[in-house]
C-alpha cells in the first residue's frame, strides 16, 4: 500500500519542533491533536503559550473556563512520553 | 594566508575598524604606522581591501555555495561558527542537502536584501515572497523545517512551522491523519477516553 511507504514524518520531528508548531495555533486545535495517535496524546502539553483567542471574544473566554475546569484524565500526568 | 588568521587577528581587524574603501597609509585615524598597514595589506588583502566577505558553505552531498557573510549569518549556527574561528576554508553542513541549502540561501538573501519593513511596498513584497516560498511539497517543507532548526534561522523556522500549523488547524483528526500519514493506533476505548479528557477542545 502506498500509505505504508510514505513515512509519517510529522510525528518523527523532535520535541522542540512539534511544540513550536503546536504553539503557533489556537490551543483548542493543538489539544485536538491528542486524538491523532498515541504518540500525539500528550504532545500538546509542551506548547509554550496558551491561546484561547477565537474569533469571538466571548467563546474565547468560555474556552478558557472549560480548559481550566477540565476533568483530569486517569493517570494522564504520568504518561507524558511521546 | 587564511590559515594564519586567528581570533586575535579577527578581533584586531574586526569590521567596525575597517573602512569601506582602501585605506591610505597616511590616514592617521586608524592608529597604525605606514609600514604596519603595508604589511597587513600584503598579508590580508581580502580583509582590508574588500568591503564584503564571502563564506563558503558545503552541503551534505558535497556541493559548495559561496555567499556573502551578511547572508550566511542569518543563521545563528553559522554566525557562531564564524565567531569561533571555525570558518577557515568552508563550513560543512552535514545535515543539509544541496537542494534544501540552495532554498535556504535564497530565503536568507531575500530577507537580507529587503530593508526591514520600512516601506509598505517592501513589506508586501517580502510577504508575497514568503507565501510563495512555502508552496512546496510536504517533504521539502519538512526538510526546510529541519534545516531552519539546525541552522537556527528563527524567521524561516517560524514561517515553515506556521505553514504546517495552518495545515493542521481547522482539519478534522481524520483529515490530519490523511494529510500527514499518521496511523491511528488507539483502541476504541482509548480514543473515547481521550475525547472525554479533552472534551472542551472537541466541541
Amino acid at each position: 500500500m502506498s500509505s505504508d511507504i510514505v513515512d509519517d514524518r510529522l510525528s518523527m520531528f523532535p520535541e522542540e519542533i512539534t511544540s513550536h508548531i503546536l504553539s503557533l495555533m489556537p490551543t483548542k486545535y493543538a489539544v485536538r491533536t491528542s486524538i491523532l495517535s498515541t504518540r500525539w496524546r500528550y504532545r500538546w502539553r509542551f506548547v509554550t503559550n496558551l491561546d484561547f483567542d477565537d474569533y469571538h471574544p466571548i467563546s474565547g473566554h468560555d474556552m478558557l473556563k472549560k480548559f481550566v475546569n477540565r476533568e483530569p484524565g486517569t493517570g494522564a500526568l504520568e504518561n507524558t512520553s511521546s | 594566508m587564511l590559515k594564519n588568521l586567528n581570533s586575535k587577528h579577527i578581533q584586531r581587524f574586526s569590521y567596525k575598524y575597517l573602512p569601506q574603501f582602501p585605506i591610505s597609509p597616511n590616514s592617521p585615524k586608524l592608529g597604525f604606522s605606514r609600514s604596519q598597514i603595508a604589511n597587513y595589506r600584503s598579508n590580508f588583502p581580502t580583509t582590508i581591501m574588500s568591503s564584503s566577505k564571502t563564506i563558503v558553505l558545503r552541503s551534505s552531498d558535497g556541493e559548495t555555495f559561496e555567499v556573502d557573510e551578511a547572508v550566511a549569518v542569518e543563521s545563528q549556527t553559522i554566525k557562531h561558527m564564524i565567531e569561533d574561528g571555525c570558518a577557515d576554508t568552508s563550513i560543512p553542513l552535514p545535515n543539509v542537502t544541496s537542494k534544501i541549502l540552495s532554498k535556504v540561501i535564497e530565503y536568507c538573501k531575500k530577507h537580507v536584501e529587503t530593508p526591514n519593513a520600512d516601506e509598505k511596498v517592501a513589506e508586501e513584497d517580502l510577504k508575497s515572497f514568503d507565501a510563495d516560498f512555502v508552496k512546496v511539497d510536504q517533504s521539502t517543507l519538512f526538510d526546510l523545517i529541519l534545516a531552519a532548526n539546525y541552522l537556527n534561522i528563527k524567521s524561516l523556522l517560524d514561517l515553515t512551522c506556521q505553514t504546517v500549523a495552518d495545515m493542521i488547524k481547522g482539519k478534522t483528526p481524520e483529515e490530519i491523519r490523511k494529510t500527514f500519514n499518521i496511523k491511528n493506533d488507539f483502541t476504541p476505548e482509548e480514543e473515547e477516553e481521550v475525547r472525554r479528557e479533552n472534551a472542551w477542545a472537541f466541541e
